[in-house]
């Protein structure tokens, strides 16, 4: 018998805020985290809007040797697993405390789609212009994809395993999926799972750009609008969201507050393109069935679904066929959102934040608005919440992720 | 002049304040220089004035008076 596993504890830094409380309250009410780009020179892109974190200040929050160790995207991940590891309340020197974990029986598990991607930027940049010897010794250890685990590792003490998942846009979802396995199985009591991506640099934002990818708006109400009739592409966020996910036994043990359990967790590829999805939606299908069969529930069981919803044609259109083929009738009263009509696309942050999301919906019956979309696309014939939230009561909630290389991920929460 | 790039390159690396790099600072009790720290700061000095450090610099060194009298006699030595 497999072990219940639950959420503890949630930090997040995001371009709408740099806490979950700030995150939330600004969620709810749609409000849309895009501007100009200050983290390079604008005028070397065509891109004008991004979802960028803006007044984060690395030292001040790691010290000043540390703060310039870490690239951009392991900071994130260290600011956002300080705030989860606080709000679970774990305890891990004071073996007679009732909040006590082993700290080998904790572990980290964080996704992140391109790693430390500006600092391997730049150093690239200096390889070219001034040569081989002004490359910074610091390269690999703040670069390589692992560098966000294990520097939270660091950061908090943890030395259970420390994982890193790769699934590209998936991996988030699938960084949280791997936890729950290790948790399931009672290897670990309880895992730091999420993602963090910090990968807003000229040459990334150039290589979205040139395949067509990006919203071109210059207006931030008209740009990142998923599931909407003049939908254009996504906007490149940046941020980190952390989830403590603690086995229900281990939680009860130690008095945790459960923010929500989640019961499912499905997994697939297509093997059918680098980018596009399976226009019949064959993995997405099969990943969110494969949920619902880990979680034991049928599909008119779901309340509420955050969406992939990147605002590009292709995805989105292709979500709703997948939302339709898995749902059928049952769709029209399924209420769905997109988290990346506020914060754009994190990457390999986004599945772990719209985990957050759907958790936070479960306990406030807040469904936050898709912001932006005003036209609902006829081909994208799904119950898009715009406008204002809804309110509704939430029992089971579903969070999907479909990823470049044809990642299909999916996980089913549960009001606790 | 080598005290001064020395100095910069502290600051630059370490985030450490201006008045806390002097001549007398002990670069690894005092400073808390690491080895990673030291690679970084030997390839800047290596680089900027256009010489070979020992290999074992780190350890023929206590005070940043030490390093720049070693960069001072590499660069007489080139």
């Amino acid at each position: 018998m497999k072990k219940r596993v639950v959420i503890t504890g949630m930090g997040c830094i995001t371009p709408i805020g740099q806490t979950v409380d700030e995150f939330w309250a600004n969620c709810i009410q749609g409000v849309k985290g895009f501007s100009k780009i200050t983290l390079f020179d604008e005028t070397s892109v065509k891109t004008s809007l991004v979802a960028e974190v803006s007044e984060f200040d690395p030292v001040k929050m790691l010290g000043r040797k540390q703060g310039r160790r870490l690239d951009r995207y392991a900071q994130f991940a260290v600011h956002a697993a300080r705030e989860a590891f606080e709000n679970a309340e774990i305890e891990l020197k004071d073996e007679n405390s009732a909040k006590y974990i082993s700290s080998d029986r904790l572990g980290v598990c964080l996704g992140t789609g391109v790693g430390g991607v500006m600092t391997y930027e730049q150093e690239a940049l200096n390889m070219s212009e001034q040569g081989s010897t002004y490359v910074n010794p610091l390269l690999m250890p703040k670069w390589i994809p692992n560098m966000a685990s294990a520097n939270v590792s660091m950061d908090l003490g943890i030395h259970g395993p420390v994982h890193t998942v790769s699934t590209a846009c998936a991996s988030g979802i699938d960084a949280i999926g791997h936890a729950l396995l290790l948790i399931e199985s009672g290897r670990v009591d309880a895992v730091l799972a999420g993602g963090s991506e910090a990968c807003i640099t000229p040459t990334m934002i150039s290589g979205f750009e040139n395949m067509g990818a990006l919203s071109q708006e210059s207006d931030p109400v008209k740009a990142s609008i998923p599931f909407d009739l003049n939908r254009n592409g996504f906007v490149l966020g940046e941020g980190a969201a952390v989830l403590v996910v603690e086995s229900l036994e281990s939680a009860e043990k130690r008095g945790a507050s459960i923010i929500a359990e989640i019961v499912g967790y499905g997994s697939s590829t297509d093997a059918h393109h680098l980018t596009a999805p399976h226009p019949e939606a064959l993995g997405g299908i099969k990943a969110i069935e494969l949920a619902f069969k880990d979680a034991n529930i049928r599909p008119d069981q779901i309340d509420y679904i955050n969406t992939h919803g990147t605002s590009t044609p292709q995805n989105d259109k292709t979500e709703s066929i997948c939302i339709h083929s898995v749902f059928g009738h049952h769709s029209e009263n399924i209420p769905v959102n997109s988290t990346k009509s506020m914060v754009g696309h994190m990457q390999g942050a986004a599945g772990a934040l719209e985990t957050i999301v759907c958790a936070l919906s479960l306990q406030t019956s807040f469904i936050h608005p898709t912001s932006g979309t005003s036209m609902v696309d006829p081909e994208c014939d799904v119950q898009v919440v715009t406008g204002e939230k809804q309110t509704k009561n939430l029992t089971y909630v579903l969070n999907n992720a479909l990823g470049f290389g044809g990642h299909n991920a999916a996980l089913v929460l549960k009001k606790f | 002049m080598v005290f001064n790039k020395t100095k910069e390159l502290f600051i630059e690396i370490m985030g450490l304040d201006d008045e806390e790099v002097t001549p007398e600072a002990e670069i690894f009790d005092e400073l808390d220089a690491d080895s990673l720290d030291m690679s970084q700061i030997i390839l800047g000095l290596e680089n900027h004035f256009n010489i070979d450090l020992p290999d074992d610099t780190s350890s023929k060194v206590d005070t940043i008076a030490d390093l720049v009298s070693l960069v001072e006699s590499t660069q007489e030595a080139a």
